[in-house]
């Protein structure tokens, strides 16, 4: 099998950072990887991806050289939209997904058919903790949130990763430890914050791992997450127009002055970033 | 009355283990009492031992840069406290007992040891690690959505589950962060439940007089979570 990481073996690691070395990235051409269609699994083929050749995800990045060269003709790059659902509900997992500019949410559902969020994931982190741990399926949505790159790898190779006891395994108890963290963290956060506050810090938390001041976000979507009514979420996002902290039009909001946005988020922004080895980016 | 003994089941993530490695971990294990309001750990103290509850119940707390506290878990005994003895890091919650009971108790090392070895109790851990997972999950949601009564309602059956008999005590303390309320409030919410006739409550002694109904009055994340923790634990 083969992908698109072995078809172009440019990648040199850099800094502890994978830089694609063969790509011709000036007058905005970047190189395309097209999945090898063996790889494709079940009912979602993958789908060709502009990649900018970065790799940036914190779990595959801290893999030691031999980890990941045996993890390497695994991934597989693929691009998530808006709205995805990563697995069916209830349904096990079959691959795992490993975010790049990609952020993904677990969404919880009530019974009245709303939903609130209960983590999000980034190029920190990783689906199918689950999976890994031999756990039934969680009772969440996974949906993406930004749309973006991610790279895909079947469950069944990490687990087999994870049960020889080295890095992927320290790494993976790491993150469920830092998951665990996150989670107590926006529990408490809900609990007693207001809703001004906690739409500062879950605006920084995707500014962190989207690295672009323009998100496309509506208000919308942004109650869906939050758990909060739209009319509470249009009267935040007001006042933090009013205040010159951020910019928004239909469907996008822009981060006008970050420094100021972190001070009129609530303590729980700083207290995440410390906990998910995400760290701030001012 | 209230201190009739049930009979003291075993914690459910040792019954897990194998023959073996239950050879291996028994003289290890050491049973201890615990005493209503002990602290086990606290944030970045150096855990020295795990404990998996027999009889007790440890709730475990978040706090803010104040210093109030939160409760976004639970745990008696169908799992351990200490996860950061086979995660790795630090604990950054503090583990408080709620209920006083019989715990069992081993050096984390140890635990580590065993852990490291991938058999029955490996397994056991990452499942119930998952089982946690959901459960402070709940609680995110429960905390953005649900009104006080509900989840003072939901906790006080998922505390109920654990011990098994009617009648206990809960400190204003541990409901007042329970809810993530002022500790004024906490009698507040408890009388409303009174009144509709679902438990008793005075000065912290309460008697669940209707299971049933308070189980129904508890928001749905009763219902999603301990309903299904029983799928999730090993």
């Amino acid at each position: 099998m083969t992908n698109m990481f072995e078809s172009n073996s440019g990648f040199t690691k850099n800094e502890n950072r994978l830089r694609y070395g063969g790509a011709n990235t000036d007058g905005g051409a970047r190189p395309v990887a097209v999945a090898a269609s063996g790889m494709s699994r079940a009912n979602r083929p993958a789908k060709p991806v502009p990649f900018n050749g970065l790799l940036t995800n914190k779990l595959l990045t801290a893999l030691p050289g031999e980890d990941f060269a045996r993890l390497l003709p695994h991934l597989e790059p693929v691009s998530l939209t808006c709205g995805e659902a990563l697995y069916g509900f209830g349904e096990s997992m079959l691959d795992v997904y490993f975010p790049e500019s990609a952020v993904l949410s677990n969404l919880h559902v009530l019974a009245d058919g709303s939903t609130t969020e209960a983590a999000m994931i980034g190029k920190e982190g990783m689906t199918g903790l689950s999976a890994i741990f031999d756990s039934p399926a969680p009772s969440h949505w996974t949906q993406v949130l930004i749309a973006g790159t991610a790279l895909r790898a079947s469950t069944r190779v990490i687990k087999e990763e994870f049960a020889r006891g080295g890095a992927m395994q320290r790494l993976l108890l790491g993150y469920a430890s830092a998951c665990i963290e996150h989670l107590a963290q926006r529990a408490i956060c809900n609990g007693r914050h207001t809703v001004e506050e906690r739409l500062c810090s879950w605006l920084l938390m995707i500014h962190d791992r989207v690295g672009d001041d323009q998100l496309s976000l509506t208000h919308e979507q942004i109650a869906r997450h939050l758990g909060s009514r739209r009319a509470g979420i249009t009267e935040a996002t007001i006042t933090l127009r009013e205040r010159e902290i951020i910019d928004s039009s239909r469907g996008r909001i822009r981060i006008a002055d970050r420094p100021q946005l972190e001070l009129a988020a609530c303590e729980c922004y700083r207290t995440l970033s410390r906990q998910n080895l995400m760290p701030a980016q001012s | 009355m209230s201190d009739t003994i049930q009979p003291v089941s075993e914690n459910r993530l040792l019954a897990a283990l194998s023959a073996r490695e239950r050879e291996r971990l028994a003289p290890h294990l050491e049973p201890v009492t615990l005493s209503l309001s002990e602290v086990l750990f606290r944030p970045d103290e150096r855990l020295r031992h795990v404990h998996f509850p027999i009889s007790a119940i440890v709730s475990l707390l978040t706090s803010l840069e104040d210093g109030t506290g939160m409760e976004v878990g639970l745990v008696g005994r169908e799992g351990m406290i200490g996860i950061s003895a086979f995660l790795g890091g630090n604990e950054t919650k503090v583990a408080t007992v709620q209920a006083t009971g019989e715990c069992l108790r081993l050096e984390a090392g140890k635990l580590r040891e065993e852990f490291a070895r991938g058999g029955a109790l490996q397994t056991a851990l990452l499942r119930y690690t998952h089982a946690l997972m959901m459960q402070v999950s709940q609680a995110v949601i429960c905390n953005a959505r649900h009104p006080v009564e509900g989840r003072m309602a939901r906790w006080l059956c998922m505390y109920h589950d654990r011990l098994g008999r009617d009648e206990f005590e809960l400190t204003h303390e541990f409901m007042a962060n329970m809810l993530g309320v002022r500790r004024a409030s906490v009698s507040e919410v408890a009388e409303k439940l009174q009144a509709m006739g679902f438990i008793s409550y005075q000065r912290g002694r309460i008697t669940m007089l209707n299971r049933k109904g308070l189980q129904e009055f508890t928001c749905e994340c009763y219902q999603s979570v301990e309903q299904k923790y029983d799928d999730f634990l090993p």
